[in-house]
């Protein structure tokens, strides 16, 4: 079942001489619970790729589609909430509200869209990350690569259709970011979560099922699921 | 689908949040707190003030009609109370001019009146004890008078009432025996030296008729008149209804004309609320950039623009309320003190401030424009939180530029209102105010030779005026003559004429004031009656007039008191003046001679003499000491005065300065204050240099206080704006810093850089502060007539320039030791 479908989208930036070709007609679709990792050198345009699939960005056209909603017709506060409800962000700088502690991290994007925790999820996901006894600990208290788990829970607390994580090893050493890859590939197979990781590590990359090149905005391979 | 309406998350990270932000919720409640001081005290200020004003409209003679009436006997009161627009009419007769010569009244203006059973009960004369008159042998006393007679009076007690009544046209006393039928709750106890007596409407008729009902004010209440009538529809409704009735003269009717001072404090209230919105502003501003990047992130989790305003507002009003309540309970005590030193100003609605009432309602206004200021001040900053998108969020970079201008600006704002308040109430000018006042020691001024009356004129006793001429610590006295031509049975319009002379409209006189009238535009007619001209004239011990010059200006001639004393020689004083240049190429000149006849009303005879113009002369603007003020015109010496009008004259003084050994003050003030009020007459007036020094002293203590703790509010607003924009900048470089100092820079050069940004932003200010407070200092300060000093403009500019500078000094020292709580190394690490 193809959860994702991105057709003709471009994003350009600037005019004449300084226009920049940010994502240039690129187009690929993703199925559920696959992993795709985009591997683009720096400047590639996979990050803007990845703000407009996530809606935090508009293109200047083409059309993107998530669990059959387009998202391009919707209004901010609709994207909003979709966002919260159908799509989890993992960044590279994790991104944690420092002054809550780890669950309730966790659990925000639930309770921002007024739902009832499902406690027994929660659990199983911390479980599979493996800070289930850093519930209570503050992001300040947490190493680099527990917050990047308490991140990827949170990405999954809503249970949504698609997991986007923004080069999710960055900050991380070698052995932790081979961790937080294999844990992020655990949850995904586990939940049939579809993730879309953006990279720039081809070592990284090659524990996706996919990998889509991405090059001066152009996807120049795996864009079609073979 | 797309609903959302869950406050909880909201709410909790708005919470937790809160805590973090520590140094910015201190600011914000400090900004908070200190605009709603001002606004209370503005507040409170501004609503005392009006109250003041009503109150002072209310409390006035015939309380149930706020004292609006006409002249008229018991005729035209049966015509008024046939006019379909009057609800009732009352009748006050008074028993005899002025105030029965009894001890018990002394220092008292007492009304002894003659009135209807109704007029009790329309005009809140309400008993306490014993009964209303029943018969001419009763009388109804108030209970301030029982007080002040300082006896025991209760009814049924006997009183014989010392009356002047008018026999063969001559006043006569006329002691008459009375039982005092009881004691009533004076309504117009605020007035301080005024009673009244009352007794049944026929007493006149029987005791004085020759009196004639020539004094008695019918009250009139009309239907649809309330004391917010405007002035000049209740003149407008008894001028008509005068007219039709045949009344003798209206009571014109002084309504509490508010507007000015409704205005005044709204000006200077939006003033504040401007200071304050600046602050508080940049302060809520300056914390939402802070934090853009973490509302970004909100929003890109999923949080919608209506759950970021929803946490952000949740904080807002709580450091909204806490700042408010506290800011309200200050500025409530700093009232109490405001609305002393205000009841201590020489307005007439002065004695007329009250605490209660006002501190209640300017606690809570404050509340509700303090509550408005928050509010707009932090509704820009919640926008831009709620509009941000996430990718804008994540590239968003502040210049500073806005909040440096808006810390600027608010500087200058509070420098300005910091030197207008401290030039005005510090640089208080007590002698100056002193010497505006009184030109010698003491002066016992006859009132109504100076301004107009609703009763007759009743001259200054020769006995009293010898008296204290003789008192043996009076070191000199100087006599003033105001001629007086009217006949004071002619009322006109319920009013007798101040003191007013009348020469022969001929002549040199004619030719000046054809000139004089098309200059100031007035119309001949109105001021030339039966061929004459009427105008001020002085007669003045020549041994004055060094005092005098004192509040002159020369436009001509020169002064020289041996040949004033000859009586050959007068002054002059024109009506217009408008600058010396102008004047003396149409007007008259020192030198000349002028031929004037001068009518003596009582004789039916002019009396001519020539005399030659010593000089001409203007008053200064802004002094209320001396005699030479207009109306006066023509200024003759005593010697003179008394060759022209003879006997009359003796009715005629006006005034009498003394000035004394001044050994004791206290004792010479009571001592003359006795001697008028033994004298009855409560026309007769004095002030004084000391009483007036007491008074300006204690005024400019209280201003004192008030005008420093005001102004170092305003000016903390300015510079709070000013550490906030220093310590958001610097934290927001901390990076920067923390990288420069790890190439070398030491903790002094960092001093220095911080430094250098904040006195940028002093200086700048205090460019616009100087010359834009300068002109607000001096208006402010004629406003309040306390005197502009430069010296005292000069300090505040200082002040506030020491101030501003101190103040970016200790700041840029607390940053920088905050700072290095950690090294360079770990600031980066933590970047990292």
């Amino acid at each position: 079942m193809k959860i994702l479908e991105v057709k003709e989208l471009v994003k350009h930036y600037g005019q004449d001489e300084n226009l920049i070709k940010a994502v240039d007609y690129s187009s690929f679709s993703a199925q559920k619970g696959e992993f795709i990792a985009i591997v683009g050198t720096s400047g590639s345009g996979k990050t803007t790729l990845l703000n407009l699939i996530g809606g935090l960005d508009t293109p200047d056209s083409g059309e993107i589609i998530i669990e059959g909603q387009k998202i391009s017709d919707m209004k901010p506060d609709e994207l909003t909430i979709f966002r919260r409800r159908k799509i989890g962000f993992v960044f590279q700088n994790y991104n944690l509200v420092t002054v809550l502690n780890s669950y309730k991290n966790i659990i925000m994007p639930v309770k921002l869209d007024g739902n009832k925790v499902d406690k027994e999820y929660i659990h199983q996901i911390t479980s599979i990350l493996g800070i289930e006894n850093k519930m209570k600990s503050y992001p300040n208290q947490l190493s680099g690569g527990q917050q990047q788990r308490v991140a990827i829970a949170r990405a999954l607390s809503s249970k949504p259709a698609l997991i986007l994580a923004d080069e999710p090893t960055g900050n991380l050493d070698s052995k932790t970011s081979q961790e937080v890859m294999g844990l992020l590939k655990a949850t995904s197979r586990e939940f049939n979560q579809t993730v879309i990781m953006i990279t720039h590590n081809e070592e990284i990359a090659q524990l996706a099922d996919r990998i889509i090149h991405i090059e001066d905005g152009k996807i120049v391979g795996g864009e079609d699921n073979v | 689908m797309f609903e959302n309406t869950n406050k909880e998350m909201p709410f909790e990270i708005a919470k937790e949040t809160m805590k973090a932000h520590r140094l910015r919720n201190i600011m914000a409640c400090l900004a908070i707190a200190l605009t709603t001081v001002l606004i209370t005290v503005i507040c409170g200020a501004g609503i005392s003030t009006v109250d003041a004003l009503l109150a002072e409209s209310d409390i006035k003679p015939g309380p149930g009609t706020n004292g609006l009436g006409i002249y008229g006997d018991m005729d035209t009161l049966d015509k008024v109370r046939k006019e379909s627009q009057v609800e009732w009419a009352d009748i006050a007769r008074p028993c005899m001019q002025g105030t029965p010569r009894n001890k018990e009244f002394a220092g008292n203006e007492v009304k002894f009146l003659a009135v209807n059973q109704e007029y009790y009960g329309h005009h809140y004369v309400n008993l306490i004890s014993g009964n209303y008159p029943k018969n001419e042998g009763e009388v109804l006393i108030s209970d301030t008078l029982v007080k002040k007679a300082g006896t025991a009076i209760t009814p049924g007690q006997k009183i014989t009432l010392n009356l002047i009544v008018l026999q063969g046209g001559k006043q006569v006393e006329l002691p008459v025996d009375m039982t005092i039928s009881g004691i009533y709750d004076n309504p117009l106890e605020m007035l301080a030296n005024y009673e009244e007596l009352y007794t049944v409407e026929t007493f006149p008729d029987t005791y004085n008729p020759e009196l004639n009902d020539a004094l008695s004010i019918i009250y009139i209440k009309f239907l649809n008149v309330t004391k917010f009538t405007p002035e000049y529809e209740l003149n407008e409704k008894i001028g008509d209804i005068c007219d039709r009735v045949d009344g003798k003269g209206v009571v014109m009717a002084i309504s509490g004309d508010i507007s000015t001072e409704i205005m005044s404090s709204a000006l200077l209230l939006l003033l504040v609320m401007i200071c304050g919105f600046l602050l508080i502003y940049n302060i809520f501003y300056i914390s939402v950039v802070n934090d853009i990047r973490f509302i970004g992130n909100m929003k890109i989790i999923g949080m919608t623009k209506k759950q970021i305003g929803m946490m952000l507002n949740w904080q807002i009003r709580r450091l909204g309320a806490a700042g408010i309540i506290l800011g309200d309970l200050a500025g409530t005590g700093l009232n109490l003190f405001v609305i002393r030193l205000f009841k201590m100003q020489g307005f007439s609605y002065s004695q007329f401030y009250k605490t209660e009432t006002p501190l209640f309602l300017a606690a809570v206004f404050s509340i509700i424009f303090s509550a408005i200021t928050v509010w707009i001040s932090s509704k820009k900053a919640i926008s831009l939180a709620k509009k941000v998108s996430p990718i804008e969020a994540s590239r968003f970079r502040s210049s500073g530029k806005k909040k440096t201008v808006f810390a600027i600006f608010s500087f200058t704002l509070g420098g300005i209102l910091f030197c207008m308040l401290f030039t005005v109430f510090v640089g208080y000018d007590t002698e100056w105010k002193v010497d505006r006042k009184n030109e010698s020691d003491f002066t016992i001024q006859q009132w109504h030779a100076i301004q107009p009356m609703n009763e007759a004129y009743e001259p200054m006793s020769e006995k009293l005026v010898n008296a204290i001429r003789n008192l043996d610590f009076v070191k000199e006295s100087y006599l003033f003559y105001y001629a007086r031509n009217t006949k004071d049975e002619e009322a006109s319009d319920g009013f007798y004429d101040q003191s007013i002379g009348e020469v022969k409209f001929e002549g040199r006189i004619k030719e000046v004031m054809k000139e004089e009238f098309k200059k100031l535009q007035w119309i001949e007619e109105e001021h030339i009656k039966n061929g004459r001209y009427k105008s001020g004239i002085l007669g003045m011990d020549a041994g004055a007039l060094d005092m005098e010059a004192q509040n002159v200006n020369i436009l001509d001639g020169k002064l020289d008191a041996k040949l004033f004393a000859s009586g050959d020689y007068l002054i002059y004083h024109p009506f217009s003046s408008m600058g010396k240049k102008d004047y003396l190429d149409y007007g008259m000149r020192a030198g000349e001679k002028i031929t004037l006849s001068f009518w003596d009303y009582t004789q039916k005879e002019y009396r001519t003499k020539t005399f030659t113009v010593m000089a001409v002369v203007e008053k200064i603007e802004d002094n209320y000491a001396g005699e030479i003020s207009l109306p006066i015109q023509f200024v003759i010496s005593n010697h003179a005065f008394e060759e022209i009008y003879k006997e009359s004259a003796k009715k005629m003084v006006g005034a009498l300065h003394l000035n004394t050994l001044g050994r004791n003050q206290r004792m010479e003030q009571s001592t003359i204050e006795k001697m008028i009020e033994n004298d009855f007459n409560p026309q007769v007036q004095m002030h004084s240099r000391y009483q007036s020094s007491m008074d300006e002293q204690s005024k400019r203590e209280q201003g004192v206080y008030i005008g420093l703790v005001m102004g170092l509010i305003v000016a903390f607003i300015g510079l709070t704006n000013i550490i906030n924009t220093m310590v958001t900048d610097v934290l927001s470089r901390k990076i920067e810093f923390a990288t420069m100092q790890s190439i070398g820079m030491t903790k002094y050069q960092m001093i220095a850089k911080i430094c250098g940004t904040g006195i940028k932003m002093v200086l700048i200010s205090l460019l616009l502060i100087s010359p834009l407070s300068l002109p607000a200092a001096k208006a402010l300060a004629s406003i309040m007539t306390t005197g502009f000093r430069p010296p005292v403009f000069a300090q505040s500019c200082i002040l506030t320039l020491f101030a501003g500078m101190l103040v970016v000094y200790l700041t840029s020292c607390i940053l920088t030791i905050t700072l290095n709580q950690k090294t360079a190394v770990e600031r980066l690490r933590e970047a990292e």
